[in-house]
This record gives C-alpha cells, structure tokens and sequence, in this order.
C-alpha cells in the first residue's frame, strides 16, 4: 500500500469515516470512486501517485451529502477542490465537521498562494493546467492586452469569442459551485431554445452568478468544446468583486458580498 | 443588494465592452411623478448620445481584431 | 452507499466521445465528460451531458403498444409481434415489397442494424431502408 493508502485504511479501521472518496482506474481511465470500509480490499485500487486528470470531487461529495445527510466523508482535495469546499460550506451544501481532506499538491491560481505544483502539465496530459502562460513580467499577457483596448474593440474580441459556444453548458455543468436546483439558463424566455450561439445574455448571467463564488478551478474552459477562454472571463467576475468589496472566494469564514437568503435551496445539513 | 448588484454590473459591462451608462437604477415612489419622468427621459437622453446598442448587431457583429485570448 | 463512476460511449451520434456516468447506489445521477478519452478530451455536447437521462425517464415505454379505436393500448409482446407479422404479410401480398420502409437508428448496435437491414432486402425484398442520421 501506498502512503495515501495507508492513511485510508487507518481511518477506515479507527471509524472516522464512512467513506473515502479517491480515483480509481476503471476499464484503462481514471476516475471518481467512493471506497469503503466494507470493502477494504478495494484500497490497493486508490490512486494518488499517477497525474490524475480533474474530475470536481466537491460536486460529487455534494451528491453524496445529499442522499445520506450525516456520511462522513473523506477525500482527496487539491487546492482548487479546497476552496470550492470552503465555498460550498458557506452556501450549506456540505457539513465540515463531516468532511476530511488529504489535501494534495495543485496548480497556481490569483486566489490561492503560490505552491510547489506536481501537476502541472501541457494540455495534452490533461492534467491541470495553469490560468496563463505568463509573459516576461509574470503577468498574464492576453489579460493585459485587453484591458488596453477600447470598449468596442474589447467587445468586438469577447463577442468573437463567445460567437464559437454551441450551448453545451459544460461550463455549468463541470461547474464545483453549481448547486442550484433551478438555473436561470434553463429560463426559455431568458435563454431561448434552439438559438446557437446563444446571446451574450447567457455569458452574463454565468459571468453575474458566479461572481464572488467562481474559485478559478478552471474545469469549465477545460470542458468548452470550442476553447474559449472562459476562466480569464469569470476571473474578470471575481476581480470586480475584490475591487468593489475587497472580497475573495475560495477561503473559510466569511461569506460573498452577493449571499443572501434562498440562493441555493436548504442546504444537505441534518 | 440591488446597489451591489449594480455597482457589479456596470464594472462587468465595461470589462466585457458594453458602455456602463446603458444601465440604470433611479429609486423613484409612485407619488414622485415628476421625478420619475425626469429620470427616464435624462437616460433616454443618455442612451442617445451612445448610439445605438453594439448588441444590435447580434453575436455576428463585425470581424474581430487580432486575436485576444488563448484558445486551444 | 455505493456510488462509482462507470467510463463508457455516448448513445448518440457516431462521433463516439467518452462519457462517464455516475452512479449512486445503482441509479445513475449525472453525466460527466470522460477527461481521459482521446476522442473528445473532456468534453461534450449538450446531447452528451444528457445521455444518462433517458434510462430513468418516466417517459419510457415499458410496454408494447398497440394503436386500435381507442388510440394506444398497451398489450404483450406475442400479441404486438403477431399483429406486426401479419400485417407486413398482409401489405406484402396485397401491394408488394416496396411499399415497407424501414428506419433504421444511430442507438442501435452496429448489428441490430444490419440484421435490420437484412431483413429489409433479403427477407421483405425492398431497398426501402434509411437512418436516422440522414435526417
């Protein structure tokens, strides 16, 4: 057994959780997987050392809450997963008392501290990649540049973009923070059917909900079919957001600025 | 929350290249008539001199500059 | 609480992309793109994203249907088999093959289709046969 093994197993044997929830290889892929207690064997199965791609464990740890209100739960997290932790805690989705983490080591992002990343790998890998390629000066340079064009050179290059989305709501759908039990995407007479690509609207609303939640996983530009760059457009969200109300998603304690009552249905709290 | 949302808004508008002034909020009670005649038609006035909305031209709009952003 | 996600290909079009499907406790949950599939890296389309909800729809038939006076009734499998048997015999005789068609569908196997096929020329003797993808 490997390291992170070792610490399941020990967990499962003292009863401090009810399940782990890891990466297995499944048919030559690696993917989610609830191991458990009554299955000890299962273990030797738990990957940890490979590069793993990113499938939203927290999301998945929502569902689980949901069926059987009161689990404890372990599971891997790297630092993206932490902080969309933290966020779904504060939207009532997930009891931290509940919840264990084996934090692993992860990507950099503006929200989080520099760190030493063993994942960080080229596209191809599909491991995590980082937000930018950093210019000289360490800035991401496409941000740069946009922010020096005038507004309507500056739509003219957002509407370009957004012209390629074919409405798959990957975006949402791989979204950690995506909770609610009814989206406003959904709405027929906000977003109507059958219009591809659909308005700057749907950018928007995505754009206006997420703010003050997005924690820059990144998982959404990685699941848009026509590549756009989706994590440099809510990261913009997000920036307003510390600007306007000096606050920033993805940590303990307090909440956004834009909580308020009925946001997300009752949350998974017993 | 409406004066956060706002203030949220047109920063969000001006980032993706929407003129922040084509959006609006007065507070005005329903007994305030002239006040309310007065906001709508300063933000008409408002909008006119914008010209007309870049939105018009739907998602098509007009060929792009070089090209701003990673694509993969 | 069992819960695993299972890799597997999408219903849908012939493009074949990688999906994984969630499962928890034996009733899938979601669909999520498969990161690791060389065809479509992780991501989906809209049918994608969707291709678990069907199994579970309320809207699926559980039984055969049989259109008489009073519109569809449900009925068993020998009678729904019969009546189709006949009546092909009935417009064979009376018009002659090419008045059958047949569609076939991109959410049936490769073999399903070709025995439909089959069936359609050899058996019925008509090239009346189309699929769904062309329309």
């Amino acid at each position: 057994m490997n390291s992170i093994q070792q610490i399941v197993h020990a967990l499962f044997l003292a009863e401090k959780i009810d399940g782990f929830l890891g990466y297995r290889k499944k048919d030559g892929h690696l993917l989610p997987h609830l191991f458990s207690p009554e299955n000890p064997d299962e273990l030797s199965a738990l990957i940890s050392d490979d590069p793993i791609p990113r499938y939203p464990l927290p999301k998945i740890l929502v569902e689980i809450s949901r069926a059987y209100p009161g689990v404890r739960v372990g599971l891997l997290a790297r630092e993206c997963d932490q902080r969309a932790l933290n966020e779904l805690v504060k939207l009532n989705q997930i009891n931290p008392e509940k919840t264990l983490i084996l934090p692993l080591p992860c990507c950099h992002s503006d929200l989080g501290e520099p760190t030493q990343c063993s994942y960080l790998q080229s596209p191809a890998d599909n491991g995590c990649r980082p937000p930018f390629s950093p210019g000289e000066d360490g800035q991401d340079s496409a941000r740069v540049e946009l922010d020096a064009l005038n507004l309507e050179d500056r739509l003219r290059s957002w509407k370009d973009e957004f012209s390629k989305c074919m409405k798959c709501y990957g975006c949402r759908n791989v979204c950690p923070v995506y909770v609610c039990k009814e989206c406003s995407l959904e709405d027929e007479e906000l977003i109507p059917a059958g219009q591809i690509p659909p308005d700057l609207t749907f950018h928007l609303v995505r754009a206006t909900h997420l703010a003050g939640f997005c924690i820059d996983c990144g998982l959404c530009e990685e699941a848009c079919p026509a590549g756009i760059p989706l994590r440099r457009f809510y990261q913009g969200g997000n920036r307003i957001v510390e600007k306007l109300f000096g606050y920033k998603p993805g940590k303990e304690g307090d909440r956004s600025p834009f909580h308020r009552l009925g946001l997300v249905e009752k949350g998974n709290l017993p | 929350m409406t004066q956060k949302r706002m203030a949220f808004l047109k920063e969000l508008m001006n980032f993706i290249g929407i003129h922040p002034d084509r959006l609006n909020v007065t507070w005005v009670s329903s007994s305030e008539a002239p006040q309310f005649a007065e906001a709508v038609t300063s933000f008409v006035n408002r909008l006119r001199a914008l010209g007309p909305s870049p939105l018009k031209r739907g998602m098509a709009g007009m060929p792009a500059p070089a090209m701003v952003g990673e694509g993969r | 609480m069992n819960y695993q996600v299972i890799p597997t290909i999408c219903p849908y079009c012939g493009c074949g992309c990688g999906i994984a499907l969630e499962v928890l406790d034996g009733r899938l949950m979601r669909t999520f793109p498969l990161k690791t599939s060389p065809v479509n890296e992780g991501k989906l389309c809209l049918k994608g994203y969707s291709a678990h909800e069907f199994v579970t729809s309320p809207h699926r038939l559980t039984h055969p249907l049989l259109r008489g006076k009073e519109g569809l009734v449900e009925t068993s499998w020998e009678a729904a088999l019969n009546h189709v048997v006949s009546r092909l015999q009935e417009i064979l005789t009376q018009y002659g093959p090419d008045h059958i068609g047949f569609l076939a569908s991109a959410k049936c196997t490769n073999e399903e289709n070709y025995l439909l096929q089959k069936f359609c020329r050899a058996a019925v003797g008509t090239n009346n046969i189309d699929h769904c993808a062309r329309l």
